[in-house]
């Protein structure tokens, strides 16, 4: 019998002192300053990071920098010289602005691309961002197509001018999408483990002991009390960060360099193009070769290149059969950026040096150069604004220089930001 | 990297003698959702791990028999990473040895603001 008592009052002490571990955090108090507690390491490892950045300026790179969301080349008023070798994953969206305060918003320029994978999902109703889907039909993201409305930027009757653009464009050689790709998700991978067992080691041990006493819980978790962690605890915290969880501060830029050589890979496309014009107006057919390749380069302002190359043959369909027109167009655009903010769904700017030229048999030859820079509005959605110099006052009206001014929304950065 | 605890405890006890068992449900967005659960002792799963990944919904059970645990009591992270992925939700949860939920310990949303973003999740994990 007292062994039974002695079993008995074991078992309520051990009761006893599961219950007192699972309580012996007190409550938070009212207005706490209260993260939960892998909320408070991410905060130190962002601090760390954030204090190390100001020594030393991390090189990373670009997140992809071939999706074109532009108007489209073949378009008369178009603020791109030079075509991008790939489209949104979705849809993607140009408008061009310049004269809106001169003009009915009617009168704009628009364009859309969309992916054969944003149109299959839409077919399928499925979430395109869904895992399983994006990379089961990841061959469908090769193909986009393109349609849109282009106004002369001049004067005269510029309904009867209106161009229809029709276009389609294939991804022949693509080593950018990651999806399938299992060295690269392999070397993720390991990035994380080094991160996680970093972690695991700096929380142990002398954290811990350090932040048991600023906690406190609620019914909804357990929380670091900031205002209960002195300033040279908080330093404490921070070296064992930097220490142990190194590979977690330096995270950014070794996820960075490793995005950076899949974006530096070469992309080569194939693209069709027409814009139809109504009436007497030229129509034009275009048929071209894009390729993109990255580079990394020490510029003190950027860090990135990305130069795109065309080379097409063009046709323009005169009223007059007789006065019809073909030749080669050749372009080249080199895109500066840093790279760990081309990382960022919202790209806060780009600048871009293009030219091209086309040599056409029904017209003395022509050459266009033009700087661009473009800045982020929101997550997919940038405001380019294009200044260029022509060689003949038809292509770039008043005066030869132009500025111009568009609006580009990717759907794909949009929506990874909805849920 | 935007981060939305509904629940988010550090501490969890697993009576494993009883039947009880950690069931995590991760919900992923993206091309490639990269993630993995450590503790000081080994790795116990990556997302490559699963069957069909990579794939909207992993589900797993912690421990399992062939989970080397190392200690009674111990720090473990579940780390997200974004470079493929765009979002996840983090629903992890003890339950009895009729699956019936005992008790919720993170239930969590993570939306990427860039791809270098990560979120080591931490858990405080004894297992009696």
């Amino acid at each position: 019998m007292a062994n039974v008592r002695l079993l008995l009052a074991a078992v309520l002490l051990l009761v006893a002192l599961r219950d007192a571990r699972a309580a012996d955090y007190p409550p938070c108090a009212d207005g706490a300053m209260t993260q939960d507690f892998s909320a408070f390491v991410h905060s130190r490892i962002l601090a760390v990071r954030a204090r190390e950045a100001e020594v030393v300026k991390a090189r990373t790179q670009q997140k992809n920098n071939t999706n074109q969301t532009q108007m489209p080349t073949v378009a008369g008023n178009s603020p791109s010289l030079v075509d991008e070798s790939s489209a949104s994953d979705l849809v993607g969206v140009a408008l061009n602005l310049l004269g809106v305060s001169t003009r009915s918003t009617e009168d704009t320029s628009t364009a859309a691309t969309v992916s054969a994978f944003a149109l299959r999902a839409a077919l399928d109703g499925a979430d395109p961002l869904d895992p399983e889907y994006y990379n089961a039909n990841a061959g469908w993201r090769r193909a986009s197509f393109t349609l849109g409305v282009d106004f002369p930027q001049d004067g005269g009757n510029r309904e009867a001018e209106r161009g229809v653009i029709v276009g389609t464009k294939v991804l022949l050689y693509n080593e950018r999408d990651i999806a399938g790709d299992v060295e690269f998700e392999g070397r993720v991978n390991e990035l994380l483990a080094e991160v996680g067992g970093g972690v695991v080691r700096a929380v142990e041990g002398r954290m811990m002991n350090l932040l048991r006493p600023a906690m406190c819980q609620t019914a909804t978790g357990e929380f670091v009390d900031s205002g209960k962690v002195d300033a040279s605890q908080l330093r404490e915290i921070d070296s064992i960060m930097a220490t142990e969880a190194r590979a977690a501060i330096d995270y950014q830029k070794n996820a960075a360099a490793l995005a950076r050589e899949v974006n530096e890979r070469p992309q080569i496309a194939v693209e069709f193009l027409t814009n139809q014009r109504q009436g007497e107006a030229t129509s034009t057919y275009k048929g071209a070769l894009t390729a993109d390749l990255g580079w990394s380069v020490d510029l003190g302002f950027v860090d990135s290149l990305a130069l795109t190359f065309n080379g097409g043959y063009v046709y323009d369909d005169q009223a007059a059969p007789s006065a019809d027109g073909q030749g080669g167009t050749v372009g080249a655009k080199l895109r500066f950026f840093r790279s760990p903010e081309m990382l960022r769904d919202r790209v806060p700017w780009t600048l871009s040096l293009a030219t091209d030229g086309a040599w056409k048999s029904n017209e003395t030859p022509q050459y266009r150069v033009q700087a661009a820079f473009s800045f982020a509005l929101w997550e997919g959605v940038e405001l380019p604004l294009t200044v260029a110099w022509a060689n003949q006052t038809e292509l770039v009206k008043e005066d030869q220089v132009i500025g111009n001014i568009g609006f580009t929304l990717d759907t794909a950065k949009l929506l990874a930001h909805m849920r | 990297m935007r981060r939305n605890a509904r629940i988010s405890f550090l501490r969890v006890t697993i009576r494993q003698s009883a039947g009880e068992y950690l069931r995590f449900r991760i919900d992923a967005r993206g091309a490639t959702p990269t993630f993995n659960f450590l503790s000081r002792h080994g790795l116990f799963f990556s997302a490559s791990d699963f069957s069909g990944h990579p794939k909207t919904t992993y589900i797993r059970k912690f421990p399992l028999a062939s989970d080397q645990l190392g200690a009674k009591t111990a720090i473990h992270s579940l780390t997200f990473g974004f470079l493929g992925a765009t979002a996840y939700t983090l629903l992890a949860e003890v339950r009895d040895a009729a699956n019936d939920l005992v008790r919720v310990i993170k239930d969590i949303d993570y939306q990427r603001d860039d791809q270098t973003d990560l979120f080591p999740e931490l858990f405080e994990i004894t297992v009696e």
